[in-house]
Parts: C-alpha cells; structure tokens; sequence
C-alpha cells in the first residue's frame, strides 16, 4: 500500500482500517524517520493528491515536531535538528510550496512551517524564513490564499516562539500584519489571519510600540478593524482583543488614543448584542482597574514616584460604563453552567474592579439604580440590584457604605427568600460579603435577630446558595467576637449567644445532607463550624463541648468506613472528610477547659493514632490535620502528654521521615516543639531518636527547604526543654549553625530573600535556646553556660552579619536583640566589647525604634542589659567577677567568609 | 474530513502555551468570590504562627519580659544617652519628627541628590489625625492643640479605624495655616519606610485629593498647604527664592532624596538661613518678597509682638545646643519645664 492510501484511511469508520494505518505510520517514523518525513512532505506539496491526503500528511508531519509535553517538545526539536541538512532544506521547501494551494482551512502547511521555524529560528538554522513569509504577504499579486496561510504560519510562530528570537525581525512581521489587516484589504479571512497574528506579537513589538509614528500607525489599523462590519465579526472580536491586550501592556502611551478613540469603540462594544463582542468591551475595562490598581499599589509599595502613573481612565469613565454594565446584569442565563463566561458575569467582576480602582466615586452612579430596582417584579433586575449592591462593598470607605447598608439590611434579609434561585444566591453572597466587609453593619442589633433566622433557614436552600450562607456564618462569627473587645481571652457573652446553639446544630445538619457534595457546600459548613466554635463566648460552652463529642463520634465512623473505601472519587471524599473533622476537632480542643480535655484525652489519642496509621503512605492531607489535632492536644494536656509518647513516638518518626510531603514532615517538626515545651525534661529520653531524624532531614536535599528554618528552631525549643541534656549535642548542632548561618542566596529573588531571613531566624532561635538551656533559669547562671563561650564571638559576629544585610527582617531584628541580651546576661562583661561596635549599637537602635511591640521591647530589654553590666563593671575596677579568663575571641571565623571546605551536614541549595 | 480539520485546529501548540479555549475564563474565579478562607493552607499558617509565639513567649519568660510593657520606659530611652536626668513621665510623641542640621559641609552630590524647601516662620508641630479629632504636638510631645481637620480621620463624620494620617509641619499662628513639611502616614498606609522623593510626591497628591483641607470651615478651622519643594541647582535655589512667598520665610530645608523618614536629628536633613547662601553656597544673598495669606495687620502685630517667643526651626545642633544649656542649669528643670509648657499653650 502507499502512503497516500494509508494517509487517507487515517479517517476510514472502519476501525480495522484505522488501526492498520496507524500502525504502519508509527512504525515508519520509527524506521527512517527523515525519510519519512520528507515522504509525507511531498503528498502535502501535491496539489494532485487528495485533500484528505494532504491534510493528514500535515498532520503527521506536524507531531513528529511538536508536543503538548514540554520535555517530548525539546526531544523532538532536537532530533529535528540533528537530521541531514539537505534533507532538511528539501523538507521545508516543500512545505512552504505548499502555503497557498490548500482548499481547507486551517492551512496545515502553516503548522508545519511554524514547527519548523520554533525548532530552527532560535538556533539560527532558518535565516531569511521571515522575511520569505512576509515577503508572500507583502509582494504585490500573491493570491489571496497566499496570504492567509502565510499570516496564519506567522501567527504561529508569534504565538510559540520565545519573543526574543523574533525581536530582530519585528520590523518585518509587523509590516506584514499592517498589509493584511488594512482597512483596503478585500479579503476577510485574510484580515483575520492577520489580525489574529498582531494580538500574537504585540508582546515583541515594544520597540515599534515606543516610536511614536508607528504606534500611531498600529493604533490606527487595530482601531479600523474594530469596526468593521457586522459580517466580520471574528475581525472585529480579534481586534477588540488586540486591544485589550495593549492597555495591559503599553498602557503608559495610551493617553492620545483614550479620548480620541479606545473610550468610544470598548463602550460601543460593551452594548452589543453579540456576546463576543461584548465581554472584549467589558473585559478592557477590566484591564484598565487591573492596571490602575497595580499603578496605585506600585506607588505605595515602592517607596518612590512611580515610573508610569495612573490616568485615572476608570475614574473618568466611570458614569457611562456603570449603566451598561448594570444593564448587562440582567441578562443572566436562568440555569446557569458554573464555568460558562458570559457578558453578565464578566460585568459583576468588572463592576467589582470598578469600585476597588474608583473607591468612593462608584457609590453616587450605581445608588439609583439599586434603588429603582431592588423591589422590581421582574426578578432579572432585582438580582441585578442586588448584584450590583454586593459587587461595590469592597473599595470606598466603609464610612460612607455602613448607613447605606444599615438601610439595606431589612431588604436582603426579604430577599434571601425571594421565589428566584438566582435571587436567593446572589443575595446570600451580598449578605456574606456585607458580613466580612462591614461586620459593624452585620450585627446591628436592629436586624440581628431577623438575619439570623434567615440564614439558618438559608442552610436548607439549594447547595450554592447554602454554601453562600455558611460563608456568611464564618465572617458573622468573627464579626460578632470581635465587637465584644474583650480584652480578656474570652468574653462572657456575645450577640451570637442565644442562637449559637440552633446555628451549630443547623451546619452540623449541613454537613450531613445528601447533596453536600456539590458547590463546596460540606466543607463551607464545617468551616462555618470551626469559626463559630474558635470565636465562641463563654455562655456557649456547652455547645461546644457537644460538639466536640459529635465531632468525635462522625471521626470514629468514618474510621471504620476505611475498609468499604473501592472507588478513588471515595477516597478523596473520606480523605476530605478526615481531614475536616481533624480540623474541627482541634477547634474544639483549644476551646474546651482543660479538665475536660483530659477525659476525652484517651479517646482522641486512639483516634488519631489509627487515622495515622490506615492513612499511612496514602493522603498527606488527613497525616497534617492529624498532627495539627495531637499539637493542640499536647498543648492543653502539658506533662500529662507523657502517658502517650510511647504509643504516639513511631507515628512522629514517620511523620518526621516523611520527605516526599513536605507539609506532613513540616506538620510534625513543629509538633517536636509543641512536645518539648510541653513536657520539659521529661522529653529527655526520646530526644536521641528524633535529633537524628532532625539532622538527617536538615542533610538530605530531598526535604523541602520550608522544613529547614523550623528544624533550627526546633533545636532551639529541644535545647531549653532539656537545659544541661542538650550537652551530648552541642557540638554536632553548632557545626549545623555554623554551616547554615552563612547560607548565601541569589538577592534578585525576593522568596529566596525571605528565605534567608527565615533561615537566620532559625539560627538565633536555635542560639537563643541553646544559651538559656545551658544557663538555667535560675538567677545564678549554670556553669554549662561555659561550653558555649568559644562561640560567643561567632554568634556576635553573625548578628553583626544580619544587621549589615539592608533585606533583614524585622523579626530578625527582635530574635537577634533578645538573643544579644541572653548571651550578655550569661557571659557577662566579658564580651561587653563585642557588642559595643558600632553595627551592633545601631541594630539595637533599630529595634528600639521598631514600629512592632515585641521587637521594641526586645531591643530595649538587651540595651539595658549592657547598659546594666558596664555601669557595674565601671565601678568594680577592671576585675572580672567570675574569674573567668577565657578569651572572647576565639579563632572562628565570620559569617561572611566562606570557611568550611569539609563535607556539609547541611543542604541549604534551596531546592524544592 | 472533520475529524481531521478539528484535530489540526485544536492540537497546534509547538511550544506549551496555555490556550485551551475549553478551559474556565482566568476572570471566573473572580466572579461572586468568597475570601474567607479556613482551608488547610490557612490552618497550616496558623498553627505555625500559634507555634512561634509560644516559642517567643517561653523565651521572654527566661529574660522575665511580659508584652507590652514598653510604653512605660521604652521611648526614653533615646534621649537618656544625653539627658541622664530626664526621669519624668514618658511620652510617646516626643522624639517623632525628623530634624535638620546645618548644612556646613556641602555635600558633594547636593545638586542631583538633594531637594530643597523654603519654610515659613512658625512652630514645628507633629499632626496626627486620628479617631475623629487632629492633635498637634510639640517637638517635646506636648499637646498644643486639639482641632478637628478635614484630614483623613481628623473629623467626626470621616472617622473609620483604618484612617489616620500623621504630618509634620510648621504652624504659623497668623495665617491660621498648618504648612506641610512631610508625610509620615496617609488613611493608615506609613510611609515612614519611603525615601523622600515619594514622600514629598505623595505629600503633593495625597493632599490634592481632599481639597476640604485647604478650605477653612466649622470643621476644618485651620487649612493645610503642603510646601513646595524643588531642586538644588544653584539656579533653580535662586529662581525659587525669586518667587513670591505667602508666608514669612525662615529658611531652607535641603533633604537628601534617598532617607527615609527617622527620628531626631539627620545629617540626610540640612538647614540654612537665607542670609547663609552666598557664604555656603556661593548664591547671592535674595530678596525675598512676601504676600502673606492674611490680613498683613495681623501678621505685622504677632511679628512684632512677640519676636522672642516665635520659635523658628529647630535644627539638630540648636538643639543640642539647648541640650547644652539645660545641662548647665540642671537646678532649674522645674522651672524650664513650665516656661515651656506656658510658650506651648500660647498657640491655642
């Protein structure tokens, strides 16, 4: 059989047929693949051969170029690349005969001439492609089907090839784009095709962007084909995208063209008819509040005149967009699907953006409108009303929204039973919004009541709109705990009180419903459940205290559900559930009174110690949760902890061991420290097996550097617990403090900049522990202390390190100055000339000036301690007091040099 | 025949760009979005926050530190290196604006790297506006005036807790007229951490944007003018003192455009006196020509009056040099202490 046979029963209904074709084609390309290739480059070239034929051979020879897979698309370009010139050169010149002579659309020869450029260009293999394909454009007398192909395979190559290859060649490209999209050009498809490849290379085209007579130039084209007629509407739509795109990316020059142009055709375009025309209008003007908003946080952020200030362009259109898109509000699909986009969705996120960009000056053009049609018959404007009311909540000042909402409460309240679903939901998301928002105006005790009893009969609605309503609930629980500013840990009643218990009966309800799978609504309701129970008065007790028992009940059930679990959708459902319900119970946990803790301790443990291990090596998930739950508990029980640590102790190690998630090895590094300032001393004992895992974990590259910051100050909580103990491990663990204080990174990546800084603090956690421990805590300082003190002046050294470093945090500053102030308490005047540089003066001044409490107080606290001890060694003559006569400067290095060739015990790479 | 065409219009992706039009619109999540979050991500940051605090509280229990308690001494501490006899009650305002010294040594770069202010006679005052009422304080802290102001926070009917706004700036009596030098906090955003090139931008812009503050009413009986500043050019010093002022002008402020805001005196701040140009300088000596804001009767009469007691700009080393007086006179504390309260409340 020959290829062109072959090639055309790649489409034959007879599966046989199909599958025989197929098979031979693999098997060709696994053969003589260049001679494969030029074979199907040759029925594309004919125009002799059958359309079918010819499209298929595209077709096969475009996916021995091109892969959906990153790494396959890198492995085929080279094997491209490595094939014989001259095959290679006979290849593509069959390919670019073929541009133009093709019936179908698209043109498959365009994707094979793309293939081939995004292999060859950035190798420079290919010289004079571009300006062969702009020349097919441009050469007076090319047929119409010349062109189009031709701006297609130019369309490609802008879209998938890395903008700095192309640079170069913009002058060229652009040039032949502006040819096929002019206003005189006959032919649409060929204006399409060339429209479609501008919106590809307008990222490439800044520097034609920056000339002022060719931006005039493109602005002037791309404005053209946005009107064109009604006939072409995909020209029209790709050009409205054209400029969406621009705004977003040379929105500095827009200025001219704003007033001129751009203001008139987007608002014409956000009234069509056509929905595709429509949501370009609107989602331009989305653009523009993405860019102000970004201008107006730059300005803040950075600290100095912005390069490109905002226009304001929101500002000043705002009175004529507001009613367009409150009309396109009302054209909501009545069953709506949740990932369609359409006009009436695009201009709720539109208006949204408006008000965070606009602030106050949204309030004035929307107001009449919400008011005229929040009671309308027709339930399309009362959810417009609505929507509108909700969209505008978040941006001008809560100030001048609260009376407005006051007014509105009663309203919403109605409408949360309104006969529409769409109503109902719209209306609970308002009432969520106005919750977490303006939680003054939520509870105003004129509606409480009302709101309340709308919203538990809201949880029986339909899964959106309930889900909706257990959002409302988390934010009102918080609002409600926060008016009662109470400065002790809890109040004694808050305005929730009386229907505390109907509303936590209600969601545990919830969570149980049949459809409580769809819209997020099962895990809405038990975060509803977490919230009310985390910011719950005294007087709900209780409640609580039910809850926990409900809480516990649904854990053991789902335990034994473990063996029923076949499905993989019923394994996430289980693993989902696990970890909710490890969740709430913590929230009890950490509300319930100790005592009561204690009784059900036994049965938590058990719990938790069987979900940890059926949950082995299966879902990191339910491990984390799982750890979190034994955390709040050791911290309630304290010493009382010990009674579990030898059933519990295999199940941390794992954790600990846990290298492939991260967030489990993370989970459980943290609940060491927990442990340890739980159970003091007496965690003595266990401290061999879990410094070892901690050691290895900080050695091996695999852990996640996250985990890497909270071993070092997990070394630091082991050191304090057991004071004096901590001996056996100094030297091995200040060799790793050592190693990890002078990590370096790459300064240009802000994350690895607050990765260094999470490291140090690691580190001054680590020192600080480790000199408390040794020193006791006791007025008289331990001798311990002493096996420190040949490393006092590297530490100084470090924090000196730190404090030359402008990127330090200011939590490095409070760790550093507290740690200053332990080693001067322990050490005493010795090393008073260490500390009285002038870098370490003026980190002390910075913390004493520090805008946070905690590192004032810190800095403060250490400046006294200085100050303290020189004053008294001033006056006892020059004799040490403690006899001491230890050198406090030691050979160790600095922090800055790079010191230690050995092998390292610690992998700081950063790596994944 | 379909099947092919379809396979050729939706597989074209030579290199891995996103553009599924199959997949959700990137606005979507953004429509009806719900941002309280209790996922395992925020559990997960609060529970090693949780941990952290403890791990810092167990701490500052060994160094026998409770939170909070730094109001009570921990402002002093600033001034105690020079005034060891300063054991009175502490004040949180005292300290808080930033203070020039004098420009002897000019710097090399003043011309690209320095701008430069004119300021007007009057009593340097730091304004916080906050929970519906403006406060004006002293260098020292004290409390002078109490006022609302259209200033974000600074009056009853625009109090909400996020906004507050703190200046520093130069009172003048006669003109009823707060003149701004700087910005330290604009609708609760600090700028403290900003150089001062944005700062003076913002200055301009923040202040533009509530036209209520320059306008004298029931709520706002003083107005605010921010001061203009401008480069160092010996030129463009001369052409700006060429201009005419609204205020009587005491002298120029030169900030260096790269500090940030800080407390107490800086040597990023420099301060000279008119007649202090051709000698520092090399700029003739300029005439000033003034067009006060107000009844020139007014002006004259609190000029003339009380000539002494106008306090003009403190710079870093006058008030050392104060420093330096009190020191001498340590006996009469008492007594300084309520002269200056007595000067303190004249403004009122």
């Amino acid at each position: 059989m020959d290829l062109i046979q072959i090639l055309e029963k790649t489409v034959s209904p007879d599966k046989n047929e199909l599958d025989a074709a197929q098979q031979f084609l693999e098997e060709s390309a696994k053969g003589n693949l260049p001679q494969f290739i030029l074979a199907l480059s040759k029925v594309l070239a004919d125009p002799g051969n059958s359309q079918v034929a010819r499209m298929a051979a595209g077709l096969q020879l475009k996916n021995q170029l091109t892969s959906k897979d990153p790494t396959m698309q890198v492995q085929y370009q080279q094997r491209w690349l490595s094939m014989d010139m001259n095959i290679r050169a006979e290849i593509k010149n069959n390919v670019l005969q073929t541009l133009g002579t093709e019936t179908t659309r698209p043109s498959s020869a365009a994707q094979c001439v793309a293939g081939i450029a995004c292999a060859e260009v950035p190798h420079n293999q290919w010289p004079g492609i571009i300006q062969h394909l702009a020349a097919n454009v441009t050469t007076p007398g090319r047929t119409e089907q010349v062109k189009e192909a031709t701006l297609e395979a130019i369309g490609y190559i802008c879209q998938d090839m890395d903008p700095k290859h192309l640079q170069s060649e913009a002058n060229r490209i652009l040039t032949a784009i502006v040819q096929g999209m002019r206003k005189e050009e006959p032919s649409i498809p060929v204006k399409l095709a060339a429209t479609n490849a501008l919106l590809n290379s307008l990222e490439f085209t800044k520097a034609n962007f920056d000339s002022e007579n060719e931006r005039h130039f493109i602005m002037q084209v791309v404005c053209e084909a946005t009107q064109c007629e009604e006939t072409q509407v995909n020209v029209k739509v790709a050009a409205l995208q054209s400029l969406v795109k621009i705004m977003s990316l040379y929105y500095q020059y827009m200025e001219t063209y704003m007033g001129l142009a751009l203001f008139a055709i987007t608002v014409e375009a956000m009234k069509s008819e056509v929905d595709e025309v429509a949501l370009q209008g609107i989602e331009f003007w989305s653009t523009v509040c993405d860019e102000e908003v970004d201008l107006a946080i730059e300005a803040m952020e950075q600290g100095r005149p912005p390069e490109h200030t905002s226009k304001f362009y929101a500002k000043g259109a705002l009175q004529y967009l507001v009613p367009i898109l409150m009309l396109t509000l009302t054209k909501q699909e009545e069953f709506d699907d949740d990932d369609d986009w359409n006009p009436c969705k695009a201009a709720g996120v539109c208006l949204m953006l408006l008000a965070t960009c606009c602030e106050d000056d949204v309030v004035k053009p929307v107001l009449p409108f919400i008011q005229e049609h929040i009671k309308n018959t027709d339930w399309r404007f009362r959810d417009a009303a609505v929507m509108t009311f909700g969209s505008i909540l978040e941006g001008p000042d809560p100030t001048t929204l609260k009376p407005m909402v006051v007014a509105a409460m009663p309203m919403l309240i109605e409408l949360l039973k309104d006969p529409s679903v769409v109503v109902r939901d719209t209306t609970a998301w308002t009432v969520g919004r106005v919750c977490e928002l303006l939680p003054e105006a939520a509870i105003d005790e004129s509606y409480l009541g009302q709101l309340l009893t709308s919203l538990v009969e809201g949880l029986d609605a339909e899964p959106r709109v309930s889900a909706n309503v257990c959002w409302a609930f988390s934010s009102l629980a918080e609002a409600a705990y926060d008016a009662t500013e109470s400065q002790e840990d809890e109040p004694n009643t808050y305005c929730l009180s009386s229907t505390f218990e109907v509303i936590v009966h209600k969601l545990l309800e919830t969570t149980d419903r049949q459809d409580a799978g769809n819209s997020n609504l099962r895990s809405a309701a038990y975060e509803a459940l977490m919230e009310l129970v985390k910011n719950s008065a005294r007087d709900c007790y209780v409640t609580v205290q039910k809850t926990s028992l409900v809480v516990m009940d649904r854990l053991e059930r789902v335990l034994q559900l473990e063996a029923a679990v076949q499905t993989s959708s019923d394994r996430a459902q289980i693993n989902d559930l696990q970890s909710l319900l490890c969740a709430s119970l913590q929230a009890c946990l950490r509300r319930m009174r100790p005592e009561d803790t204690r009784q059900i301790a036994d049965r938590v443990m058990t719990m938790i110690i069987e979900m940890l291990n059926v949950s082995k090596g299966r879902s990191g998930g339910v491990q984390e949760d799982a750890l979190m739950a034994v955390g709040t508990l050791v911290e309630v029980l304290g010493t009382d902890f010990m009674k579990y640590m030898e059933a519990f102790k295999p199940y941390l190690a794992l954790g600990l061991g846990n290298h492939a998630e991260y967030q489990v090895c993370l989970a459980a590094v943290g609940l060491v420290g927990d442990i340890c300032r739980a159970l003091s001393t007496h965690v003595t004992p266990y401290c061999n097996d879990i410094m070892q895992l901690l050691l290895e974990n900080l050695a091996n590259d695999s852990v996640h550097r996250s985990v890497k910051p909270q071993i070092l100050s997990v070394f630091g909580d082991i050191a304090l617990a057991i004071g004096p103990e901590f001996k056996g491990y100094l030297k091995v663990v200040l060799s790793t403090l050592q190693q990890a204080s002078q990590a370096q990174v790459d300064k240009s990546d802000y994350d690895m900049i607050d990765y260094l800084n999470e490291l140090r603090e690691g580190c001054l956690e680590a020192y600080t522990g480790i000199v408390q421990g040794l020193k006791g805590d006791g007025n008289s300082i331990a001798a311990d202390v002493a096996e420190l003190q040949p490393h006092v002046a590297y530490i100084i050294k470090f924090i000196e390190h730190i404090a030359k470093d402008e990127d330090h945090s200011d939590s490095n500053v409070a760790c550093g100055s507290g740690l200053l102030g332990d080693l001067v308490t322990a050490f005493g005047n010795e090393i008073i000339p260490l500390v009285e540089t002038q870098t370490i003066q003026d980190f002390l001044q910075e913390g004493r000036r520090s805008k946070t409490n905690k590192t004032k107080t810190l800095a403060t606290w250490a400046t006294k301690e200085i100050r303290k001890l020189k004053s008294a060694w001033g006056g006892s003559s020059s004799t040490d007091c403690r006899g001491s006569h230890v050198s406090p400067y030691p050979a160790s290095s600095a922090p800055n040099g790079h010191v230690n060739d050995g092998e390292s015990a610690v992998d700081l790479s950063g790596s994944a | 025949m379909e099947e092919l065409t379809s396979a050729l219009a939706s597989s074209f992706s030579v290199s891995n760009v996103p553009n599924n039009p199959a997949a959700p619109h990137p606005r979507l999540a953004q429509y009806k979005a719900k941002s309280h979050d209790l996922a395992q991500s925020e559990r997960r940051r609060q529970m090693l926050d949780r941990q952290k605090k403890q791990r810092q509280d167990l701490a500052n229990l060994a160094r026998r530190l409770a939170e909070d308690d730094w109001e009570n001494w921990s402002t002093e501490e600033e001034e105690e290196e020079e005034m060891d006899y300063t054991r009175k009650r502490p004040n949180l305002y005292a300290n808080q604006l930033m203070l020039s010294e004098w420009l002897v040594d000019v710097p090399g770069d003043l011309e690209e790297e320095w701008l430069m202010v004119v300021c007007p006679v009057g009593k340097r005052n730091l304004l916080v506006a906050a929970k519906g009422t403006t406060k004006a304080y002293t260098k020292g802290g004290f409390c002078v005036n109490c006022f609302p102001s259209a200033l974000p926070g600074g009056r009853k009917r625009s109090y909400s807790a996020k906004e507050y706004t703190i200046l520093d700036t130069i009172f003048c009596e006669a003109s009823r007229t707060f003149y701004v030098l700087d910005i330290m906090c604009w609708k609760g955003h600090p700028v403290y951490d900003s150089e001062t090139d944005f700062r003076f931008y913002w200055l301009q812009t923040k202040l533009q944007e509530e036209p209520d503050v320059a306008e004298r009413s029931k709520t706002n009986p003083y107005v605010f003018v921010a001061l203009k500043n401008s480069p160092c050019q010996r030129l463009s010093i001369q052409q700006r003192l060429a201009e005419t002022f609204p205020y009587e002008v005491d002298g120029l402020l030169f900030y260096h455009k790269r500090t940030h805001y800080t407390f107490g005196s800086s040597p990023l701040v420099g301060w000279l006196k008119p007649h202090m140009l051709p000698d520092i300088l090399g700029i003739p000596a300029p005439t000033i020509t003034v067009v006060p804001a107000v009844d020139a009767s007014v002006m004259d009469t609190t000029h003339e009056s009380d000539e002494d007691d106008t306090e003009t700009m403190e710079t870093g080393n006058t008030a050392r040099k104060k420093k330096g007086r009190r020191r001498r006179k340590k006996g009469g504390l008492e007594k300084m202490e309520a002269e200056n309260s007595t000067e303190m409340h004249s403004i009122q």
